[in-house]
This record gives C-alpha cells, structure tokens and sequence, in this order.
C-alpha cells in the first residue's frame, strides 16, 4: 500500500468516526424533538399533570426538578470551593494530595443508584425523614461534588505562583490571599464545573427515585420533608406504567423539556467558559 | 523546619547604625540541595544594592529571604540569621505580613490582578490600615506618580490593569508595594520580561527612590548593575564571591573571578 493510500484511509477513518458519533447525538436529539414537539405547547409547561399523565402539563416536574438541583448546587458549591482550596492551598503532603486524588475520583465513580439507595437507608429509613425533596438536594449535591471539586480545583491551581507571591509580599496574610486574589481569579472556573455538574443532575433519575419524589399529588413543596415532582422520574414512570398513548406522547414532550433544561445549562457551562477564560500566557 | 542555628553568637549584635540587613552565616537549602552556603552580607540604608551573578548562583533564593517569601517555596530549610531592624527575620516572634509590609518586593514578571488600576494600587495597603475615600484617591495619586505612571492612566483609573502594557503593569506593581509604605523595595529582575525602554524607566524610577527606601536589586545585567548600583555584590554558586562599593567592584576587583565576570559576563567558577 502506497503512503498516499494509507494517509487517506486514515483520514477516512477518522472522519467517520466523528460522522457516526455526531450522527448519534443528532439523532437522538432528532427523535426526542420529533416526538416531543407535537405535545410541547405553552399549556403543557404552565398547567400540572393530570389522569396519570395523559392530560395537563409538566408545571410541577419542571419547578421540581429546577428546586432540587439549584439546592444541591447551593449545598455543593460552598464545600467544592473550600476542598479545592484546600486541597490547591494548603495540602502539600504529597501522599496526602495522592489519596484526596483518590477519593475523589473514587466518589465520582459511584453509580449513581448507590446514591440513591445510601440516601434512603440513611436518612429516609435511619434519620425517619420519609421521602423528602431535601434528602433528594442533598444526594444530588454528593454527586456532583467530585465534578465540582475537580473543577475548582483546576481553576485555582493553574493560576502560576507569582500572584500568591505577589499578594503575600504586599503583606496579606492567606486568608485575604485567598479571598481577595485566588477566589476571585479562579471562581468562573468553578462556576463552569458547577453548571456541568447541574447539567448531569438535572437528568439523574436513580438517585432521587426512592428518596425524593413521587409521581402524582405533589406539588410545590411547603417544607423540607415533602416529596417533588420531577422531570426524569415523570418520564420514567410513563414510559414504564402508562397505556394510554397520549401519556406516553406526554413523555415524549417531557423528554424535550428535559433535554431543553440540560442544554441549556451546558450551553452557559460553555458560556461561562469562553467568556471569562483567564489566560496568563504573557 | 528550620535547622537550630550553630555557632552565630560571635556575630551578634554587631550590626552598624547604617546597616538594613545583616545576614550571618546564612545557608538555605532545597529538597537538601545546599543553595546557598554560609553567607555574610550588609545591606546598607538608602542605597541601591545590587546581586549580580549568573543563572543558578542563588541570587532570587537570596533576596526571597529578606521577606520571607521563601516560605512559599516547597522544601526549604534555612539555617543562620538575617538581622533587619535589629530583629531576626527567621526568628520566632516575627509576624511574616509586617515584615512583607517593611520589605516590599516587585517580582519578574509583573503580577496585576484582575481588578482595576486603583484596586490594585490599594490592594495591600488596605489590610494594614484604614483609610477614608479621600485619603485613597490621594494616595494612589501620589503612587502612581511616584512610579511616573499617573499621566499615562490618571484619566482611567477605573479600567483593568490588565489593559496596561508589560512595563506600565511592572510599574503599576511596584506602585502597589510603595503604597504599603515599606522601608526596603527588593526588586527580583524587575526588568528582565521587559523592553528595552520600560526597563530605563524602570531604573530611573530607582535613582529617584532611593532616597527615601533601601533597595535590594537583583539582576542579571552587568550594564544595568554599573548604571543605577552604589553597591555591588557578585555571587556564583551559592556563595558571595565579593561585595563592595560600585566603584571599586568596576574598576579594581580584588577577586579574580569578579573581574572575569564582568568583563566577559561569563563565569566559571
């Protein structure tokens, strides 16, 4: 085989493997908008579901879904930021950086069904919180923190070392170097992992199944302790229960809302990204 | 992690009325590489001192001990003292931020934050004492000018920093650290990431200095070290080969070494 035969069927084949993976996304995306758009309309959105699905809208699934992850984020961000730092600031035993390395990455790793059955024997059996969108926030907010943490971690420990330097030869103690300079300069980098990391929450549904909702009767939640409604366990308890067929069309239209929330937050994720990327090349 | 001193107490006290620092018998090490060994050295008030030597002599490990910045610097250990103000930088007692605050530092590559111009002229000087918005304004000013940057930004002081160009930035930093009011400016290659240009503003922003701080100078430039030094030291290999006044250092060095150095600017010891 000539040079120019193998270079050419190697940029075959490369090329064909971007086509087929591109071809996939595009297709599924392709089908779930095909087939949700017919049942989207501004009433689907706006109204709750009724008969099991088959009549009213997705109000409940989406404020539900929206409560649980903004919560986790809420819970998760001010841990993720304050290991990172740690971990980039402070941790200079080698062994020990080696095995946080570990367990993070080990954390990540978990299925996402373990989480759910550790939250219901731990809080919803052991702590009696019964099934609660709370308990629900708080399993979120555990899986997303490898993610977050790796990603703040990154952040602020490639910002090179002559701005600590600079900012301690001024006479600041750690803690304002920390605050005033490092947070600041790293914190788009943790916002970024963060809205990919809710990105992946929004569509988890193992995890939150046991523990945090229920398909039919709720509403907006009035305290910690009452379940929620949510997008992917709706879709997942029509696709698996439902007979009538305008429900499973109806789970189709949640589909497309669902797919709509995670790229949208993948999209400002990518946002965030270009638009505050620190570079320090100069 | 720092070694017990031996064998110091001859040289105690035996600090001159017009020295700034006193370094005794002062060795670093890093990841136990000896860095630098047994050093004795005065730097004297008001004067600019400059520390020439080639790569790799320990000049920038040297002059991170005046401040203390060597902490930041993963496995080091130093044995041996440097006296300033009469106290030892490396003794117990001393509180790291005031003595960052005495002995200001400019780096090599100028380090701007991502705030605006004033911000980063206020950044330090804020922790250590409070000042009202008049005193601020007043003060960044006064830096500013004193650096000679306040033509060139006093009309936007609210833009970022990092608009700046490399030598108004390096200036604007050392802005910063004068604004700290400190008694010592230690200027680690201040001018090295800079044009040819920026680096003449920036020596001609240390003759006028001097008269009010002591200033410690590394550099790697002979020519810049004959142009603004008062005092000379040639280091190479982590010791201080000779140390004197600038005249003499030129003109007549007693070492043979010195005088090969700056010559050819080339060494090798």
């Amino acid at each position: 085989m000539s040079r120019k035969i193998k270079n050419r069927l190697f940029l075959t084949i490369c090329w064909s493997s971007l086509a087929f993976s591109s071809f996939v996304l595009i297709f599924l995306i392709a089908t779930i908008f095909w087939n949700g758009f017919q049942s989207v309309s501004l009433e689907f959105l706006i109204l709750p579901a009724k008969s099991f699905g088959a009549e009213g809208g997705v109000l409940y699934q989406i404020s539900g879904s929206v409560m649980l992850v903004i919560t986790a984020a809420l819970l998760s961000f001010p841990v993720a930021l304050g290991t990172a730092i740690y971990k980039s600031e402070y941790l200079k035993n080698k062994r020990l950086q080696h095995l946080s390395d570990i367990l993070i990455y080990g954390l990540n790793g978990i299925p996402s069904v373990i989480f759910g059955i550790f939250g219901l024997i731990l809080f919803v059996n052991l702590f009696n919180t019964g099934i609660s969108w709370f308990v629900g926030a708080i399993i979120l907010g555990i899986m997303i923190l490898p993610t977050l943490v790796l990603t703040a971690y990154q952040s602020i420990n490639s910002i090179p070392q002559h701005y600590r330097e600079s900012a301690l030869a001024l006479g600041m103690n750690k803690w304002q170097v920390n605050t005033q300079v490092l947070i600041p300069m790293g914190i788009h980098g943790a916002f970024t992992g963060l809205l990919i990391g809710l990105a992946r929450a929004v569509g988890e549904t193992a995890p939150i199944m046991f523990i945090a909702t229920a398909f039919s009767g709720a509403a907006i939640p009035g305290s910690l302790l009452e379940p929620v409604a949510t997008l992917p366990t709706h879709i997942l308890a029509l696709a698996q229960q439902a007979t009538d067929p305008a429900a499973i069309q109806n789970a189709w239209g949640a589909s497309l809302v669902l797919i709509t929330l995670v790229g949208l937050f993948s999209i400002s994720a990518l946002y965030f990204r270009n638009r505050y990327k620190t570079s320090f090349a100069r | 992690m720092r070694k017990p001193a031996k064998n110091l107490e001859i040289y105690h006290s035996a600090q001159p009325e017009t020295s700034c620092f006193n370094v005794q018998q002062f060795s670093v090490w890093i990841d136990d590489i000896l860095i630098l060994k047994k050093l004795n050295l005065v730097i004297c008030r008001n004067e600019i001192h400059c520390i020439i030597g080639p790569s790799g002599a320990g000049k920038s490990t040297l002059i991170r001990c005046f401040n203390r910045i060597c902490d930041e610097t993963d496995g080091l250990k130093t044995e041996g003292k440097i006296f300033f103000e009469n106290q030892n930088s490396f003794g117990r007692a001393v509180n790291t931020s005031e003595l960052r605050r005495k002995v200001g530092m400019v780096f090599q590559k100028p380090a701007v934050f991502p705030k605006s111009i004033r911000e980063n002229v206020l950044l330090g000087v804020k922790y250590h004492k409070k000042l009202s918005k008049r005193e601020e304004l007043e003060l960044v000013e006064e830096k500013l000018k004193a650096v000679s940057l306040w033509k060139e930004v006093s009309h936007r002081l609210d833009d970022q920093a990092r608009s700046l160009s490399a030598g108004q930035q390096q200036r604007l930093c050392l802005a910063r650290t004068l604004a700290v009011e400190p008694d010592v400016v230690l200027l680690d290659e201040p001018t090295s990431a800079l044009d040819p240009v920026s680096a003449r503003a920036i020596e001609d922003l240390m003759l006028k200095l001097k008269k009010k701080y002591t200033i410690v100078f590394v550099t790697h430039n002979i020519k810049q070290a004959h142009r603004i030094a008062d005092r000379v030291t040639f280091m190479c290999e982590g010791n201080i080969i000779e140390t004197g006044e600038k005249g003499q250092m030129f003109n007549s060095p007693k070492d043979e070494q010195t005088k090969h150095y700056l010559k050819e600017d080339f060494c090798d010891c």
